[in-house]
């Protein structure tokens, strides 16, 4: 009976955990939603294939077939959890050309969380982050910028993503529900602000929290000073947006 | 001159004065606070707004953007008195065959439209179509000062005149026309566009933060300096002339 419970228990938590909501990332789907219409933000960001993949293992082909879920953002837009997603890439995988695109100039994510560590959204839980930081972390931070640079836009014609996604929903194991049309990469920088008095530890061991959980490799570089500090963490060519549409693409 | 005259004569040109001073007053409060979409309206007529903006490709034959593409779009907006319709392309879409380079170009005017606010004015008459193009609050409308959008260096691309003969992929044709909502370009409209807000000297760094987030448009997130606000693109398609295809 008591393992019952436990095991109730623990389901009940992992449901929990893959609700909850992460107020950074809604905002920024937001944001991403309205600057790129119809795409919605993958997190963590991968970096753009390229050359230097040539088993064509990582993530973010065009025509590679996914089986995710769509996060709502706050108001508009979407997200795609990277972390959640299994995927599989056509065997001839290439990325079209990249084109130029609009970007995100400082974007800024006021934190919306009080110095005693409550979310200030109506609805919050427990279990809510912001930027995949728990609240007991978020609580340091006064705001997140994210700025882009260089932002290129990756797309195909029709035909050649329904020949590419069509060959890998054939395969076994493959049948997943989404279609991965098109993608936006760039350079991205996220700065973040701490509320004065943080600890140069703490604020590194924040930072690296959101270096792991938004997918930057890079070390976070202290910038800022005592009265304002701040980390900042730099990627290039990081896919940050998505297009997705429903297998098979008809 | 009789006596009194003069005081009437003052007193009438006084009237006139203010009789002016509130023409002026009101035709200033008429005009709309510039978007995208009311530049397009008015300037480039015959074209429509397209989301998400893209930097223009003159070679790559697989540009979506090409004149002659077949593409899936969504309208977000229907035209209405003031801006051209809002339209969502899909990354779905057959171009042509050629490249940009191969359609008919031409140079169009450089344009800047500005749009000075005077809010108590604005409250005074009642008008709120500032509130409503600019999607903000009240609240935040009366942080600012000033909006300018700019044009340079517009060309359009078009299959007038010199259209080379499209050579779609039959399979990318047949598949894409099974969709609905499919639009065909025949024609773009490209330049270096840039949107500049300056906000009222009272307001604050948080106000303007959340103005500048509210402001954003096809052109991106721009950055905030001091007391201004801009977005800027170059070499983007912001416009685009799309015919529905009927299956």
């Amino acid at each position: 009976m008591f393992r019952y419970f436990l095991s109730a228990a623990v389901l009940c938590a992992a449901v929990s955990t893959a609700n909850a909501r992460d107020f950074g990332l809604e905002r920024f789907a937001d944001i991403v939603n309205t600057v790129y219409s119809g795409y919605g933000v993958f997190a963590p960001f991968v970096e753009a294939p390229s050359g230097s993949d040539p088993l064509h293992l990582q993530s973010g082909y065009l025509g590679s077939v996914w089986k995710t879920t769509r996060d709502r953002a706050r108001s508009q837009g979407a997200s795609y959890a990277h972390g959640n997603i299994e995927y599989c890439n056509p065997s001839q995988a290439l990325m079209p050309p990249p084109r130029n695109t609009v970007r995100v100039q400082n974007w800024r994510y006021k934190t919306e969380i009080t110095l005693t560590g409550e979310f200030t959204v109506s609805g919050a839980r427990p279990e809510d982050t912001i930027f995949k930081l728990s609240a007991i972390d978020a609580k340091y931070i006064k705001d997140v910028t994210v700025d882009i640079k260089n932002a290129v836009r990756y797309s195909a014609p029709y035909d050649v993503l329904q020949g590419w996604s069509s060959e890998v929903l054939a395969r076994p194991f493959c049948s997943f529900n989404s279609v991965l049309v098109s993608a936006i990469a760039g350079d991205v920088s996220v700065k973040i602000y701490f509320i004065a008095g943080v600890s140069a530890t703490l604020q590194f061991d924040i930072a690296s929290k959101v270096k792991a959980n938004l997918g930057f490799k890079v070390q976070p570089v202290q910038i800022g000073d005592p009265d304002k500090p701040a980390m900042l963490l730099t990627e290039g060519n990081q896919i940050f947006a998505v297009a997705v549409r429903p297998a098979p693409l008809r | 001159m009789k006596p009194g005259a003069g005081r009437l004569m003052r007193s009438g040109l006084l009237a006139l004065r203010i009789v002016a001073a509130v023409l002026l007053a009101a035709l200033g409060a008429c005009a709309r606070p510039p978007s995208l979409g009311s530049v397009l309206h008015d300037k480039y007529p015959g074209y429509q707004q397209v989301l998400p903006a893209t930097s223009v490709s003159l070679r790559d034959r697989n540009y979506e953007f090409v004149p002659g593409t077949m593409l899936s779009a969504v309208q977000l907006k229907p035209a209405s008195r003031s801006e051209v319709a809002l339209w969502q392309a899909d990354p779905i879409y057959c171009p042509p065959g050629y490249p940009l380079a191969d359609t008919a170009f031409k140079s169009r005017p450089s344009t800047t439209v500005v749009y000075d606010f005077d809010f108590s004015l604005r409250r005074l008459l009642h008008l709120r179509k500032a509130k409503a193009d600019l999607n903000l609050e009240e609240n935040e409308l009366e942080f600012v000062r000033h909006i300018a959008v700019r044009i340079d260096s517009p060309r359009t691309y078009s299959l007038r005149g010199r259209a080379p003969v499209p050579q779609y992929v039959k399979a990318c044709l047949e598949a894409i026309l099974k969709r609905p909502g499919i639009q065909k370009i025949r024609g773009i409209i490209v330049g270096n566009v840039s949107i500049d807000v300056l906000f009222k000297d009272n307001a604050s760094v948080l106000a303007k933060w959340s103005v500048a987030n509210k402001i954003n448009s096809s052109l991106g997130v721009g950055v905030l300096n001091g007391e201004g606000y801009t977005i800027r693109g170059n070499d983007l398609v912001f416009g685009a002339d799309l015919v529905r295809i009927k299956r």
